[in-house]
């Protein structure tokens, strides 16, 4: 897998973080996924283009957890990430906010992956942006 | 016990839908099983829809109501429908002639049957508009626009919730889907949906993909609720 240090969300992605916790779907096929506590917190960091580096620097300190630990999990799960098509490598990106990230215990950041709604989202997935018909009071 | 199209009451909400809505009931009336009750649902239109509609007097059953979206519309249709068995139409989309045929038979097979679903082929009326939509020529999924269901069914799993602007189909699928009714999805694509070009505002975008993924964690949490949660390994 490759080295990139920034990533973004993949587009035929909706992807935020519900209650806490980071809620993906896949809009090609209706697969959904979901995140724990400290992938979700990844996640938010992914998002806002913050590199890899500065995330394992940020989860290391707020969770008391040592660095290279940290480094090779989130490798490991961004590696992940790319393999699901959920995220893409992307260029640097100005950070706007740094999101919040919380003093939680640490785990290996995990994602879930869930088949059982793929034939519901398959025909009328979430709007992807562009080319929906809709009955919708504009 | 025989079942024809006399059982079925096919519900059309439309939005100022004059270009396709006779289209639309046309499709509906040329069943080979024959016509359902139809019942329109005008959600407060302000073109010709109405004028439109009342030329299939006698054949078509028009409501209206002010506008407030098609999930209140196909509720106001649920309310007034008198079929055992219930259908469902958007105004610029088509049946295929055997569409309530090939359900009905399903239903006549399986007596334990709740649901039926078809695949949707989706069609433009011009390359530019098939292009921008995106999507595949058929999809095999579950769709409103292709769902029969026994009246029973809906006593069970309720009408559609208006408080979902985006995703109240998918809700109710996901709802029948947990009460354990029985669904069947034909392969073959027996309802065809008109993509149409658009111009949704991202804001448009953000707030349909919001509604659709706290419905994801909703359902994610009462699998929790459950014990059932099983992720895939």
């Amino acid at each position: 897998m490759d080295e990139a240090t920034y990533f973004e969300p993949a587009p035929n992605v909706a992807a935020d973080i519900v209650e806490g916790e980071a809620i993906l779907i896949r809009l090609e096929d209706g697969i959904y996924f979901s995140m724990n506590e400290v992938g979700s917190g990844v996640w938010r960091l992914l998002e806002a283009g913050v590199a890899l580096e500065a995330m394992a620097d940020l989860v290391s300190e707020r969770c008391s957890v040592a660095k290279d630990v940290v480094d090779r999990d989130l490798r490991v799960f961004v590696d992940r990430l790319v393999e699901l098509r959920l995220v893409l490598p992307s260029g640097a990106r100005p950070v706007d906010t740094l999101p919040t990230f919380a003093s939680v215990p640490y785990a290996t950041p995990g994602i879930d992956i869930y088949e059982d709604m793929a034939d519901l989202l398959a025909l009328d997935p979430p709007a992807p942006g562009r080319g929906l018909k809709s009955l919708d009071p504009e | 016990m025989s079942l024809d199209a006399r059982h079925v009451s096919c519900i059309v909400p439309v939005f100022n839908g004059e270009r396709y809505v006779a289209q639309a009931l046309r499709s509906v009336l040329d069943q080979t099983a024959g016509a359902p009750e139809i019942i329109v649902v005008d959600d407060g239109s302000t073109d010709a829809t109405a004028d439109v509609v009342r030329r299939f007097d006698g054949r078509v059953r028009y409501f209206r109501q002010p506008n407030s979206g098609p999930t209140r519309a196909r509720n106001f249709g649920l309310s007034v429908a008198s079929g055992r068995f219930l259908a469902f139409l958007d105004a610029d989309d088509l049946w295929c002639p055997d569409k309530l045929g090939r359900q009905l038979e399903v239903f006549a097979r399986d007596p334990r049957l709740d649901y039926c679903g078809t695949a949707v082929e989706n069609f433009a009326d011009t390359p530019a508009e098939a292009t921008l939509s995106g999507r595949a020529a058929t999809v095999a999924g579950w769709s409103v626009i292709s769902l029969l269901a026994r009246r029973k069914a809906f006593d069970r799993v309720g009408p559609f919730r208006p408080e979902f602007a985006h995703a109240a189909d998918t809700d109710w699928f996901l709802r029948a889907t947990e009460l354990g009714l029985a669904g069947s999805l034909i392969p073959e694509a027996l309802v065809r949906r008109r993509l149409r070009a658009d111009s949704r505002s991202q804001e448009h975008v953000r707030r349909s993909q919001r509604e659709y993924l706290e419905l994801v964690k909703a359902h994610l949490d009462r699998k929790r609720a459950r014990g059932s949660e099983r992720p895939k390994p």
